[in-house]
């Protein structure tokens, strides 16, 4: 009976066990790669040392997963919002894309110009194409109600079409033998913080800042209320007076910039070029990401960083190892999977096992 | 006309039922159908006898008492328990799928009932009711409400029921329809049938049943034997009842404290359909005066939703307008706008859908009408809710921990009272009030009412109810809606029962 | 007509009926189980999933039928899985579907690299047994129809008999009891259908038929797996019932335009014309598939309790 009353006083704490399923579902993919290291016949301290050592391990190593991780959190951020308001967009990798291509061709076009306009010129447009990318999708929605995930999906497919003929034609560096833009111009790189090492101001601060930020937006404002009560219901969203379409709209609208701005951080602060190799799935880790994250800014922080840190640590360790990479995009599928299987079976749990008030 | 040594088939014996939430819709209700017999069961909205319908074809439970058929106690499990004894149940809301055509719903129906559907029986009766046979190709949502009752009434008797209930069959038909209707049931009856018709229209109770059994608020009031001996006055007093009169006296007398002759909402010949496209408003006016409680009364579905879902902005109108302070509206009220210019509350009757966001907390909730008033900046002030939730849930008595509860951990009452205490708390000018003690707890009510009573003088209130005990208790006036029409007006002070109930129960003046 | 121009259409319609075949195995199944009122969103998964398996038996054993058979079996497990995450867990079908695909795009990367090697970008070995074309004696030499449609692909011979199967469940009892449950699965279950009962089987039977589709493609179309080789195959796959209004007939209409559309694409590449980027005719279903929509998706009403999952109230 104790722990039947346990359970009753935890239904006041949702909050605490949502971040409790993401632990746990973080620890069980964690038990699961160790178990891959073994497997794999590896010497499990020294697999972990390594995956450390290729993440946090060293500077570059620091810098490369703050890198990664700044893109994953951006994504990851735009789609707290539209998911947020119930919005499924999982165009984040076509949006992504486009802001990456937007970018490069700003970069291309005007950067002996424009000078020190260039990275913010370059920027905006991104943000703008990455939301126009994502408007079409939006608009099919609230006038002619498609469903958002076969558009938002079909049109990742055509990004990536789009990308694939600009490097292999329009784009493409006529003196390299690889389907790869030129290299944008040295005045477009972002400002490293440290010379030798990748890591920018640009990223940096956008990583550090946009999460207060949207925790701002999300718990403090009004706007983030009517987010929340639309995603939690349409008819009571219309009942408060809130202008339902409008608001999908502007939240994946919104979710469509910041994946722009990531693909602009890509090119412009990890590539400086366009080339296929871009595409590395960031939109779907986003979606990882976001749901681990519980929707929320500071959990979508940290798990942008862990995340970042696995594909970083996971891939060097590959390499040394021999082992086939891919453990990163198997440990995600973990990751999903489990978070929203325990947060659903804790929240049904609560259901069943809590007193109503008040009868 | 039925003979009282006719055996009875069906009976039931002090039935009760306490819905979750506290209301007891039946209470001790014994009842008996006799073989061969039309029985008409009269009440208001609310009296119990669709519950009674719903207990006798098997989709609820009694929590006691016993149902026998032919004198043999029975246990229904389930509808297709009642069908397989010759139960047919023609239902107040059609129970037709939309989006099935015809035929598929017949052929549904025959069968969940294991039963063929024969052809020829199906173009007989389609005959008889006078429907056309390419009807059976059509869309249920596509067809006028009349052809779907029809429909529905058809599919039960295609299958030769032996008791057959009829729940507000006429509520969709014209008058020759009606009377078409009427030579069915009494041929049915001539054949050995036993029919139970459920109605809130008195004169069509007097005009096709043999015997009369009246229920008021889940009670048997009486039941009487009709040859053509009863008038319509002491029906409607059965209907409607002593209490009522009493509330009306004990009403706190006196003119609202700020009220005065300025109309804060006007409603001119409004005409609006319902999703299905059927005009559902036909031309209703209405003003609202300041400070005063003006109800708008009538049987449910005469147009009520529809109304108030235009008041809302929830639903487009085709003509007419509806004018709020300064602002008017044609098409399509901006309720947002509404909202933020003169701080518009409105307490809806679907609390659980549209009132709350259930998965969110206390806090969040109590918010939400807030978010369209004016001038509240782009930030919440979450301390100043904080406190506003706290001195809700004191004043208001709302049965939660602490603020952050999620609402539906709350029961349905306590939901109300956060609903009722938001739309208040925002120091509304208008208040639009749905049916605001709908399933509620006599307490809670009581509690309810007072709250709407000392809100008026500063506030307006419109009450759209159901229950005129309601509107007697709280209004300075009343409307009486009907068919999509205001009907009548009175002034609390004036008040005719008898003539309300008769306006209210048939539409005439 | 120049002769020319002849064998081409020929073999446009003939690799028309050949691409539609997974296509119309997955929407098939999607249009029964939509019409119960679930929305599986998974089926790019299930598809990836049974894909890889059947590719990965088929090399091992080198018996393309039994890694056909057994990629089909993972598809129902995949779906049980599915039915599990929505019915008895409580997640939102969209949210279960969406992870399940994600989760089955991880899988099969990890595991396709486990086995292939170590290499960081894997060469795939193409299989050697495949299933392939079946010409039906006789009927094979007519002109031009024997082509499209007898020496066709073994599963395009299954196209007729399942829509006609799918056809008969549509018109039968029991597709009247399934689309109750679609419309009105309070009131189904209040008249003694059980509607738990009934969406498993459908599950059941679409992962079969979402994992044969995935089979087909590995055993039979590509011959080998790549990652991502559904390439939002199980999404078109959604759409197709859309279009097809939730009626078998006009979801493998639908199905053998889009199956026309893959064709067109397979044969203008193979045509040469370099004035037209190739990515401009691989992008071809995806923006057919948004234009469709936009043309044609809001014809019809889906089933009213779509992607809302049912559960009784005590």
């Amino acid at each position: 009976m104790k722990v039947f009353f346990k359970i009753i006083k935890w239904r006041e704490k949702l909050g605490v066990l949502n971040v409790l399923a993401s632990i746990l579902a973080v620890g069980i993919g964690m038990a699961i790669l160790v178990l891959s290291l073994y497997m794999c016949q590896i010497n499990i301290s020294l697999g972990l040392q390594t995956i450390y050592a290729g993440s946090l391990g060293r500077y570059n190593s620091i810098s490369e997963t703050l890198l990664r991780a700044t893109i994953l959190a951006l994504i990851s951020y735009g789609l707290i919002i539209s998911f947020t308001a119930g919005v499924w967009n999982i165009g984040a990798e076509g949006q992504y894309i486009m802001g990456a291509i937007a970018s490069t061709i700003v970069c291309l076009t005007l950067g002996n110009i424009l000078g020190y306009f260039l990275i913010p010129l370059a920027m905006i447009i991104s943000v703008i194409i990455g939301a126009a990318w994502a408007l079409i999708p939006g608009l099919l929605l609230v006038k002619l109600n498609i469903n958002e995930v076969l558009t938002t999906l079909m049109m990742n497919y055509i990004a990536q079409y789009i990308l694939s003929w600009l490097v292999t034609g329009p784009l493409q560096d006529k003196t390299s033998m690889f389907p790869e833009s030129p290299y944008i111009p040295k005045q477009a790189f972002l400002p490293r913080i440290i010379p030798i090492y990748r890591l920018n101001y640009v990223s940096l601060i956008l990583l550090i800042l946009l999460a207060p930020l949207i925790h701002i937006v999300l718990g403090k404002t009004w706007f983030g209320l009517s987010l929340k009560i639309l995603g939690s219901s349409k008819r009571t969203a219309r009942y408060a007076g809130i202008n339902v379409n409008r608001t999908i709209i502007i939240s994946i609208v919104i979710s469509g910039a910041l994946a722009g701005l990531a693909g602009a951080l890509e090119i412009m602060g990890v590539q400086y070029k366009l080339r296929p190799g871009i595409v590395q799935g960031y939109g779907y880790t986003g979606i990882v990401i976001t749901l681990v994250g519980n929707l929320h800014p500071y959990g979508a922080l940290l798990a942008s960083v862990l995340m970042a840190s696995l594909i970083n640590g996971i891939s060097e360790t590959c390499q040394l190892f021999q082992i086939p990479i891919g453990l990163a995009q198997i440990l995600q599928g973990i990751f999903l999977i489990t978070v929203i299987s325990l947060r659903f079976l804790f929240r049904f749990l609560i259901e069943k096992y809590s007193k109503v008030y008040g009868e | 006309m039925a003979n009282s040594d006719d055996k009875i088939l069906l009976q039931t014996i002090n039935i009760s039922k306490t819905y979750p939430g506290g209301i007891r819709a039946l209470d001790k209700v014994s009842f008996e159908l006799k073989e061969g017999e039309i029985h008409a069961l009269l009440g208001e909205n609310g009296a119990g006898k669709t519950t009674l319908i719903k207990i006798l074809s098997g989709i609820l439970h009694p929590d006691e008492g016993k149902i026998l058929y032919n004198g043999v106690e029975v246990a229904f499990k389930n509808p297709l328990d009642a069908m397989s004894l010759g139960i047919g149940v023609v239902h107040q809301h059609p129970l037709l799928i939309p989006n099935f055509n015809v035929y598929e719903n017949l052929k549904l129906y025959a069968t969940i009932i294991r039963q063929r559907l024969k052809i020829e029986e199906l173009t007989n009766l389609l005959k008889i009711f006078k429907v056309e046979k390419s009807v059976l190709d059509k869309k249920i949502a596509d067809l006028p409400s009349s052809i779907r009752q029809k429909i529905e009434i058809l599919k039960v008797l295609l299958f030769k029921p032996k008791v057959l209930f009829l729940d507000e069959p006429t509520s969709a038909l014209t008058p020759i329809e009606v009377e078409e209707l009427f030579n069915i049931l009494k041929d049915l009856k001539e054949e050995k049938k036993s029919i139970v018709f459920v109605t809130h229209k008195i004169k069509e109770a007097l005009k096709i049943s043999d015997r009369i059994t009246i229920l008021r608020r889940g009670k048997k009031i009486a039941t009487l034997e009709n040859k053509g001996n009863l008038q319509e006055d002491v029906l409607a007093t059965l209907i409607v009842g002593d209490t009522t009169l009493k509330a009306v006296s004990e009403k706190v007398e006196g003119l609202p404290r700020n009220a005065s002759d300025e109309h804060v909402l006007v409603v001119e010949d409004l005409h609006a359909r319902d999703d299905l496209g059927i005009y559902r408003l036909k031309g209703f006016n209405m003003k609202l005066r300041r400070g005063e409680i003006l109800a708008i009364v009538g049987v449910a579905g005469n147009g009520q939703k529809e109304l108030v879902e235009c008041l809302t902005g929830l639903r487009r109108f085709d003509k007419g307008n509806i004018r709020y302070f300064n602002s008017i509206y044609t098409h399509i009220v901006d309720f947002c706008d509404v909202v933020r210019k003169y701080k518009v509350s409105y307490i809806t009757d679907d609390r659980i859908h549209t009132g709350i966001a259930r998965d969110l907390d206390f806090l969040t909730n109590i918010m939400l009408r807030d978010i369209c008033i004016e001038g509240r900046g782009i930030f919440i002030d979450k301390k100043y809710f904080v406190k506003r939730a706290k001195e809700m849930i004191a004043k208001y008595d709302i049965k939660a921990p602490h603020e952050k509860i999620l609402v539906n951990q709350l029961s349905g009452g306590n939901i109300q009272k956060l609903i009722v205490a938001r739309e208040l708390e925002v120091k509304p000018s208008i208040i639009i009030a749905e049916q605001p003690t709908q399933g509620l707890d006599v307490k809670t009510t009581i509690f309810v009412r007072s709250l709407l009573l000392s809100a008026k003088g500063d506030t307006s209130i419109l009450l759209i109810t159901y229950d005129l005990e309601e509107a007697l208790s709280l209004a300075d006036r009343i409307i009486i809606m009907y068919d999509g029409k205001n009907v009548a007006e009175h002034s609390s002070k004036d008040i005719d029962l008898k003539r309300l109930s008769l306006e209210m129960l048939s539409g005439v003046t | 007509m120049s002769k020319m121009e002849i064998p081409f259409l020929v073999y446009l319609f003939k690799d028309a009926i050949w691409l539609m075949t997974p296509l119309f195995f997955a929407a098939i199944s999607e249009m029964l189980v939509e019409k119960s009122g679930v929305l599986n969103l998974s089926l790019e998964g299930i598809m990836l999933i049974s894909a890889f398996t059947a590719f990965a038996i088929t090399l091992q054993f080198q018996n393309p039928y039994l890694g056909f058979l057994i990629g089909s079996l993972s598809g129902i497990l995949i779906n049980i899985f599915f039915y599990v995450l929505f019915q008895l867990i409580g997640i939102s079908q969209t949210l279960a579907g969406l992870s399940l695909t994600i989760f089955a795009s991880g899988l099969t990367f990890f595991l396709f690299r486990m086995m292939i090697g170590y290499a960081i970008s894997p060469t795939p070995p193409l299989l050697k047994n495949t299933i392939g074309e079946l010409a039906i004696p006789y009927l094979s030499d007519l002109p031009f129809i024997g082509i499209i449609f007898f020496r066709q692909n073994l599963f395009a011979y299954l196209l007729i008999p399942l829509l006609f199967f799918f056809y008969i469940i549509d018109n039968s009892q029991i597709g009247l009891k399934i689309k109750t449950i679609g419309e009105e699965p309070a009131m189904a279950d209040s008249l003694g259908i059980d509607v738990y009962k009934y969406r498993l089987i459908l599950i059941i039977i679409q992962g079969f038929l979402c994992g044969a589709a995935g089979s087909i493609l590995t055993t039979s179309i590509y011959n080998t797996f790549l990652d991502n080789i559904t390439a939002g195959l199980g999404f078109i796959a959604i759409t197709m019932v859309i279009l097809g209004g939730w009626n078998p007939i006009k979801t493998f209409i639908s199905c053998f335009l889009f199956g026309f559309i893959y064709a067109l694409q397979f044969r203008i590449q193979m045509l040469g014309f370099t004035w037209l980027p190739y990515q401009f005719t691989l992008s071809l279903p995806y923006v057919a598939t948004i234009i469709f929509l936009v043309l044609f998706g809001r014809r019809y009403k889906p089933p009213s309790s779509l992607g809302k999952t049912y559960k009784r109230i005590k």
